[in-house]
């Protein structure tokens, strides 16, 4: 029996591993925040947002207005066109379909002012003499010679310089969309590669879009997950070395950890389509804690001959396993997934350490280094202070609810936008999504917004509905053009104009055009970003930061903003983290009732210290949802500990020394986490620093119950 | 106003093309809507950051055109147009300004060239297409003799060089 058990473990993880290498076209790492967050209205509006083209735009501006600059830009243009993954967007130069329906509708499309006060003969008396002395070129407006009718004040003017869009004063711009077919990570990718190897060379130009946050971020936090599973593999791998200083068990670890990371993925991947490249990162670090347990076994003599059932054990992982279990019910992919993979990571862990291990045999090794150092700590005085300090701290918290702050801080490309934005005056507006049952509900609330907010800019809002269209026809039919025409023709003709020249002014087709229901296609033609999803249709606008707060009102408008939405998510499984978290603290007090009762200062005081220290590092700084999770998973570590102090195995050589070097190795996993530059998993890593230092140093002490 | 603007420009245009020092200019006006000629006389100065047209005839007036901002100078004092929120002016300030600079890439992006004899013959493209039918621009060497404007409401503008 023995000649195979050796070889149990391996022969486990190389079946996981086949099973994982078949099924690797089915599995997928998201780098992609936004989708892990609460399915729900927020997630949604925030998906249909990302379908439209101004979403993700691109921006290249070149330096200076001089020939060369010009020319480069040109260059850009038609290069960036000709590649078929992006569009030119100019304003300049409009749509020929749109020119041709502002032709037909213009008396709808623009602003009336009938309060003219100028007689018919002063203002074509005033028309005649432009035409005779003014310095410049005076055309006429054969369809309103008498100025009824002036154009829409744009919120946000175009700023053109030679012909061209510009910069601000910095220099020539050009605005691409993105084709249909590449509003994908995979054409995000392409056409980042493609702009980046057309713009290679050239001097003096800037660039961005939106999509390239899903690019340069992703591979950011691509490698710098791999970059923290290497150095956290590195860091254990020599830790164990010093520590077991067995190399059978070590490799037969080695290979726990492979199959409990692999099959928690595995099975991760079976319940979601894309499992986030956090939760790798993350699992990384929970295998540090599954080797508490082999710890315990191993210097505990579990692996050398038949012993009892080690309860503490047992105690320890339950309550970490407890703590997983409860948070894995709050609806929140991002959490759920962590705490799935948590689980079967420490239920596989903890099953091969617990009964393969001992099957296998190892013989147990006297360590390097031995812990025999201790200082004296008043355990009920630190409970007690540390409790306090908990009740002090809560009312300071803080959480900061920008999503932002969890993801990469992709500083060059932030500036980047911050500069186009600033430049574009486009800073200071949040993008917000209209929705309506029909299209021409959703002119009228886009028309809504746009009167409603002072700088608001909706594009839809060129457009008008029928209520507008009938509206706008009594008042025409009330200003009796027909009368004034006869009086025009009079006037002009007395004036010396052309017999007939104003023969097509205030024209029947131009008072009364057929109103015809814009459809999507014939929208999208005239190049404006409308969607249809179930039946409702969506649109889109900036309004004014500081004015959106007003939109709350309106239950058709929804903001886009990570923050808000973060927020909002937040908002809707309130309840359930706040649940989760009121649960997770009666579990660990029932715990330390249970099993610590004799010990209740000395273990509680592993569960309150950290968590004190923890919070007391939220006074320094905003606390996002990534330390509040890390501070419960360090609160169901504390108690781990707190359990095993309190049994009276404690002080034996070798358990004080599995304790301790399971902490440092928990450092060494989570710990890791700090040096990261993804805000979610940097945070994680200095909750688990100074919650593993506070429990090191308790570790430090004397029992003193 | 759009159309206004255009041809604002196209004056200017023909402003451009006179050369750094200022240049004695006479202009013909043809209004079709009074079917009536009617001539403009003046001065034009291209400096290296703005333009002044100068206006002796019918009526004294100044226009300066500098950092995207329009001054307009006359007996009835002083106005100033501040450019930057009517894009057509820009978009039209391209034509003076790829004449004077002579670049061939902004002149490409709204016209189609083809020589004549001394002549150029500019046909609009795109939005210009809209409102023009065709320019034509004299030289000799690299002086401008003259420059004819048709518009396609039918009016008509001719610059000429006096001096």
């Amino acid at each position: 029996m023995r000649s195979w058990t050796k070889y149990l473990n391996i022969i486990i993880c190389v079946l996981i591993g086949t099973t994982f290498y078949l099924s690797r076209d089915s599995l997928h790492i998201s780098t992609n925040l936004i989708s892990f967050l609460p399915e729900g209205k927020n997630k949604e509006v925030f998906e249909i947002y990302s379908t439209f083209k101004t979403s993700k735009e691109v921006f290249v501006a070149i330096e200076n207005f001089d020939k060369e600059s010009l020319a480069k830009i040109k260059n850009i243009e038609e290069k960036f066109s000709s590649s078929g993954m992006l569009k030119l967007e100019s304003n300049i130069a409009p749509n020929p379909n749109l020119i041709a329906y502002t032709k037909n509708n213009a008396f709808y499309l623009k602003e009336l002012n009938p309060q003219s006060t100028a007689t018919i003969s002063e203002r074509l008396q005033e028309l005649h003499e432009k035409i005779m002395t003014n310095p410049y070129y005076t055309a006429i407006d054969l369809q309103d010679p008498l100025g009824y009718l002036k154009p829409n004040k744009q919120s946000i003017q175009l700023n053109i310089r030679d012909g061209h869009l510009a910069l601000g004063d910095f220099g020539y711009l050009a605005v691409f969309s993105l084709n249909e077919t590449f509003n994908t990570q995979e054409g995000y990718e392409k056409i980042y590669d493609m702009v980046h190897t057309e713009l290679k060379g050239i001097e003096k130009v800037r660039v961005f879009s939106p999509a390239f946050y899903f690019v340069e971020n992703a591979n950011k936090i691509q490698d710098d997950v791999n970059f923290l599973i290497f150095l956290s593999t590195i860091l254990l791998l020599i830790l164990y070395i010093f520590i077991i200083k067995n190399i059978s068990l070590l490799i037969n670890t080695i290979f726990t950890l492979i199959t409990s990371a692999l099959l928690s993925f595995l099975l991760t991947s079976f319940i979601w389509n894309e499992v986030s490249i956090f939760v790798l990162a993350f699992g990384n670090a929970i295998g540090t804690l599954a080797i508490d347990y082999m710890f315990h076994y191993y210097f505990y003599g579990h692996y050398e001959g038949k012993k009892h059932f080690n309860t503490s054990v047992f105690y320890g992982f339950l309550t970490t396993f407890g703590g997983f279990f409860i948070f894995s019910f709050v609806d929140f992919p991002l959490i759920q997934q962590v705490c799935v993979f948590a689980m079967i990571s420490l239920v596989l862990s903890y099953l091969q350490f617990v009964f393969i291990f001992p099957l296998i045999g190892f013989k147990k090794a006297q360590p390097f280094l031995k812990f025999h150092f201790s200082i004296p700590l008043p355990y009920r005085a630190i409970a007690l202070l540390s409790l306090l300090g908990i009740i002090v701290s809560i009312p300071f918290l803080h959480v900061d609810t920008n999503i932002k702050n969890l993801d990469y801080q992709n500083v060059t490309l932030m500036q980047e936008e911050k500069f186009f934005k600033d430049n574009i005056k486009k800073e200071g507006y949040t993008p917000v999504l209209i929705e309506a049952d029909s299209l021409e509900q959703l002119i009228a609330r886009s028309n809504e917004i746009k009167n409603g907010f002072k700088n608001a800019m909706v594009p839809l809002s060129y457009f008008f509905d029928k209520a507008f269209y009938l509206q706008r026809e009594k008042e025409l039919v009330e200003l009796d053009f027909a009368r004034k025409k006869v009086q025009i023709e009079a006037e002009a003709t007395r004036l010396g104009f052309r017999k007939d020249f104003f023969s097509n002014a205030y024209h029947e087709n131009l008072l009364h055009p057929t109103y015809t229901p814009l459809d999507i296609k014939t929208l999208s033609s005239m190049g404006f970003d409308v969607v249809e999803k179930n039946g409702k249709y969506f649109t889109y606008g900036l309004v004014k930061s500081y004015e959106i707060d007003s939109l709350g009102k309106l239950n058709f408008a929804h903001s886009i903003d990570a923050k808000e939405i973060f927020f909002n998510s937040l908002q809707t499984i309130k309840h359930q983290l706040l649940l989760g978290g009121l649960l997770t603290v009666a579990f660990i007090i029932s715990m330390l009732w249970l099993i610590c009762r004799k010990t209740l200062a000395l273990s509680a005081s592993y569960v309150l210290l950290p968590t004190a220290l923890i919070l007391l590092l939220s006074l320094m700084g905003d606390f996002t949802i990534a330390h509040i999770f890390m501070l419960f998973i360090m609160m169901l570590f504390g108690i781990d500990y707190g359990i095993y102090m309190s049994s009276d195995d404690s002080f034996k050589d070798g358990t004080r020394s599995a304790i301790l070097f399971s902490i440092v190795d928990t450092f060494a996993g989570f710990g890791v986490l700090v040096f990261s530059d993804i805000g979610a998993l940097h945070s994680m890593g200095l909750v688990a620093c100074v919650g593993s230092g506070a429990i090191c140093l308790l570790l430090m002490g004397r029992k003193s119950f | 106003m759009f159309t206004l603007r255009i041809f604002f420009f196209l004056f200017l245009l023909g402003g451009a093309l006179f050369a750094n020092t200022p240049s004695q200019f006479k202009e013909t006006r043809y209004s079709y809507a009074l079917d009536k000629n009617i001539s403009f006389e003046g001065f034009i100065t291209f400096g290296e950051q703005n333009i002044v047209i100068e206006y002796s005839k019918p009526e004294a007036k100044v226009l300066t055109y500098f950092e995207e901002k329009l001054s307009i100078q006359d007996q009835n004092g002083f106005k100033m147009v501040d450019t930057t929120a009517t894009p057509a002016i820009h978009y039209f300030f391209m034509i003076i300004k790829a004449i004077h600079d002579e670049n061939s890439v902004l002149m490409d992006s709204f016209f189609d060239q083809k020589i004549e004899g001394k002549e150029a013959i500019l046909t609009p493209k795109g939005v210009t297409a809209e409102i023009l039918e065709e320019v034509r621009v004299k030289r000799n060497g690299k002086k401008l003799e003259s420059l004819h404007v048709k518009i396609k409401n039918g009016d008509r503008i001719t610059i000429e060089i006096v001096d």
